[in-house]
């Protein structure tokens, strides 16, 4: 009998420290860490990976090309083949990008390919908003990924510089 | 003596207690006067709590589950053979994609086997930033563990204050790799950036304000007796049939055995580290649970020795090739996941690519032991010991 | 109010039988409280909503209308447009009959509820036995919804429904017991009447018993074994969507408004409190939400209990309890 009334007892104590804790949590002023996502825009990290970008920095690369060289390391570091690089065929000019083409249906964003970049022309954008209605829109092609909004930063502050 | 602890301690009554559910818990004896049609119920991959595509067949009589016939594969998606065609650097992003609630310790593990096949060794620094960013993901994990255990037993509260904790921690991994969920932070020979500035301060902030909230919620969940009441003595298992199913991990801990990978096969830095393995008794439902609770607070002991030890230096080996190439061999590699002993036995043959990835994941061998250890309970308890054996399915079928 | 004799007179003028004129003010009462019940329905969902977020450190909803007080409008012209789907395989009858059961059963336990002095739309002399065995129809409903629904899920459901509502309605009904006996009326107003010392401190243990049974009848947080969505997805309204599911949420909300208000007539003194008369219903309203968010509080709070455990707590805990409880309360009045 006593055993059953301390039980009971027990029982009815961490029920109300159950609830104890709830309403303190719950009532306390300013408790909520809701995130109003699309009328605030997150805080993101400064090495936040978003959809791959070439680079264009102002002043020193051109405006069609950013500094991409065109040599195709970020297509062979790719692990799903989303890139495909052609260089300019014209064996007179400086070696230059012809096209640069990224399928982010397929892209995993894991940054390998920036990474990769000898010449850190190619970075990991804070683009996280990649919706779209048509599939064919997330082929991004040279033109489309330099069009964006570009985020215009030192070559120092890459990831790639590190390793 | 943890919370935790002295919450169980105080408890005037938990043998009892224990003795007094198993014995109504035993549903067998009582239904032979009345026999009823079996009833099989098709349980997944949609359900509720099916903790991603896990599909059974349950067939009750009554409310007790005398059958259980698992079918996996749903998330089958051929890592082992994506591997053969990926380079060694390739494949790390894949691992996360495994037992995604804890990508940095399938990253590790990789790495780790790769890095014995090619006898690299890793700097000081990058080790103990995989301990810190490793155990961080431990307590991530285990704090979905009790989230989902929460949920489950039908307190849906708790699941907030956990969920509120690990984004703090998705924070820290933002802030190291750029990714909160596919970190793809280890790299051969190292991690593949230095920690931010100030990150370890944020660590140890965070690590203050973690303990405050595992008291709070380990007295609103763990410690509530009908949490207590729906879980302690249902579906136990014998150490003898843990080792046999082969369980690992905090499952296998919580059956008594002090089997921790950390411990008994050590690798990186924590030899130096001072921590304890947890173990419980008889590997019952709030075994499984609780035992997560006492890891995450060895997991907070284990980063703050280690924000404490970290030296200066690169965090990434010299004179690692682009085009890395390990010499002809094998190597088997395995670090404590969050879910037990995460093995990776890779083959090489001299190639860019590797010859063969075999994953060992610890979900598949726990989840083989449901079965074995749930049939002739009710149909509310197997779902929780599907639940504390803390499946991801993206491990099971890979 | 008129009074009986004016009504009298007035049918007399106009040629209209006394029955008839009764009929028509009992209809015109009955679609009151049935509009009274809409609105409180919506309060009752918006302020769960608000509260489970609450307690979760969460915002709940925010955008419709202001602070997401106009949610549920949304969320019903949205359960409107939804098709019906209707399972192959399903009893065609029982199964579009059962949301009406359960909402109607639910609804008729209001209209003996007293809210004020003489503010009650019928006074029944066994009001007490009313709202404890009409409500219960609300089982069969829920039998109904599992059995015609053709789901293994839902019958699962259903099954636990009425295990666990017959079970308490045992307990439930004998707890009060006690609070008859000393008001010595089963009628729901003298029993309001009677109650110069609220019966929660004359009657602790029946309250206790009351409020436990009482959530498990209405099938909530830690009782909410028919619609355990870990075990059962959604239990017996697994295969009803649209207005039809809809009814059974209204229904839950209605049910627990009414068991709210009977524990305020029962044990809480009613619409006494202080002030002049004409606040009698303000108090009723206040106490009655009062113990809403005690059942919501509870609700975002506990975690369930598995089924046999909540047999057990039925039969083995509580049943002995309210018959104690009528025993204790039986003695102290012989002696007094």
């Amino acid at each position: 009998m006593a055993g059953r009334v301390a039980k009971f007892v027990e029982a009815w104590k961490s029920i109300f420290v159950g609830h104890n804790i709830t309403m303190r949590r719950g009532y306390s002023r300013g408790n909520e860490v809701t995130e109003l996502y699309p009328y605030e825009k997150p805080q993101l990290a400064e090495r936040f990976r978003g959809a791959p970008q070439l680079v264009r920095i102002a002043g020193e690369t051109s405006e069609k090309e950013g500094s991409c060289t065109g040599c195709g390391l970020c297509a062979k570091a790719c692990p799903v083949n989303c890139i495909t690089v052609e260089r300019n065929k014209d064996k007179e000019a400086p070696l230059k990008v012809a096209s640069w083409t990224l399928d982010l249906t397929k892209c995993m964003i894991c940054g390998l390919c920036a990474e990769a970049c000898p010449q850190a022309a190619l970075v990991m954008s804070h683009d996280y908003e990649n919706a779209v209605y048509a599939k064919d829109k997330l082929i991004y092609d040279m033109e489309r990924v330099l069009r964006r909004p570009i985020h215009i930063m030192p070559a120092a502050t890459t990831v790639s510089e590190e390793s | 003596m943890s919370k935790l602890e002295e919450i169980k301690t105080s408890e005037v009554s938990l043998d009892g207690l224990g003795v007094d559910i198993s014995s109504n818990g035993d549903a067998g004896e009582s239904r032979t006067d009345i026999r009823s049609e079996e009833l099989a119920i098709n349980f997944g991959p949609q359900h509720p709590s099916a903790h991603g595509v896990f599909r059974a067949i349950f067939h009750v009589d009554g409310e007790v589950v005398t059958k259980i016939e698992p079918k996996i594969g749903y998330l089958h998606r051929c890592f082992e053979k994506i591997a053969e065609n990926r380079t060694y650097t390739q494949f790390i992003p894949y691992t996360d994609r495994m037992d995604y609630v804890s990508s940095m310790l399938n990253n590790w593990a990789y790495v780790l086997t790769v890095e014995k096949l090619a006898g690299i060794e890793v700097p000081e620094r990058a080790e103990y930033i995989r301990v810190i960013v490793g155990e961080l993901q431990r307590i991530a994990s285990h704090l979905v563990f009790l989230t989902t255990a929460g949920v489950e037993t039908g307190a849906v509260t708790p699941y907030m204050y956990y969920f509120d904790e690990r984004e703090q921690i998705l924070n820290l991994f933002e802030g190291v790799c750029g990714a909160r969920l596919t970190y793809n932070y280890m790299r051969i020979g190292g991690v593949s950036a230095d920690l931010p500035d100030g990150w370890l301060e944020d660590t140890k902030v965070f690590l203050k304000r973690l303990a405050k909230t595992m008291d709070e919620t380990d007295k609103l969940l763990l410690g509530n007796y009908i949490f207590k009441k729906r879980m302690i003595g249902m579906v136990p298992f014998t150490a003898e049939d843990a080792l046999k199913w082969g369980l690992t991990g905090p499952s296998l801990r919580a059956a008594g055995v002090p089997y921790d990978i950390r411990k008994a096969d050590p690798y990186s830095v924590y030899p130096r580290i001072d921590f304890d393995v947890c173990t419980r008794f008889n590997c019952d439902n709030y075994d499984r649970a609780s035992i997560r609770s006492d890891e995450i607070r060895q997991s907070m002991r284990i980063i703050e020795q280690a924000i404490e030890q970290i030296p200066d230096g690169p965090v990434k080996a010299e004179g690692i090739p682009k085009v890395f190439k390990p010499a002809a061999g094998e190597a088997y590699g395995h670090v404590e996941a969050s879910r037990g002993d995460l093995g990776f036995y890779i083959v090489s043959d001299g190639t860019t690519k590797p010859y063969r990835v075999k994953i060992q994941g610890p979900s598949f061998g726990n989840l083989q032991a449901l079965p074995a250890m749930a049939e002739g309970s009710y149909f509310g308890d197997v779902i929780l010991a599907f639940g504390t054996l803390d499946t991801v399915f993206g491990e099971v079928d890979r | 109010m008129l009074s009986s004799a004016q009504l009298q007179e007035f049918a007399n003028n106009y040629g209209i039988p006394l029955w008839g004129l009764d009929a028509s003010i009992a209809l015109v009462l009955a679609v009151a409280v049935f509009c009274l019940c809409g609105l409180g329905v919506v309060v009752l969902v918006y302020m769960e909503r608000k509260i489970a977020a609450d307690f979760q450190i969460r915002y709940g909803p925010l955008h419709v209308g202001w602070h997401g007080s106009l949610q549920l409008v949304a969320d019903i012209l949205k359960l409107i447009t939804k098709e019906d789907v209707f399972p192959k395989k399903a009893d065609p009858w029982i199964f579009r009959l059962a949301p009406a059961i359960v909402f109607l059963a639910a609804f008729v336990g209001l209209l003996v509820m007293p809210i004020g002095p003489g503010l009650v739309v019928q006074d029944l002399n066994v009001g007490l036995i009313y709202v404890l065995a009409i409500p219960s129809i609300g089982i069969a409903g829920l039998i109904m919804a599992g059995f015609g629904s053709y789901n293994k899920y839902a019958m699962m459901g259903s099954l636990r429904a009425a295990a666990q509502m017959v079970s308490y309605e045992i307990p439930r009904a004998l707890s009060v017991i006690g609070v008859v006996m000393i008001a010595g009326s089963a009628k729901l107003s003298a029993i309001v009447g009677a109650q110069g010392i609220w019966h929660i401190i004359l009657q602790p243990l029946g309250f206790m018993v009351f409020l436990v049974s009482t959530l498990a009848e209405l099938n909530r947080t830690p009782f909410d074994l028919p619609d355990t969505e870990a075990e059962l997805v959604a239990g017996f309204s697994m295969e009803y969507s649209g207005m039809r599911f809809a009814f059974f949420f209204f229904g839950e909300y209605i049910a627990l408004m009414a068991a709210s208000a009977l524990t305020v007539v029962l044990f809480l003194g009613g619409w006494h409190g202080p002030g002049p008369e004409f606040l009698a219903p303000v108090w009723f309203l206040i106490k009655t939400f009062g113990v809403i968010f005690l059942a919501m509080w509870i609700r975002w709070t506990l975690p369930r209990f598995r089924i046999d455990q909540v047999m057990d707590l039925g039969w083995k805990v509580l049943l002995p309890l309210a018959l104690l409880n009528i025993l204790i309360t039986g003695i102290v009045m012989l002696i007094i």
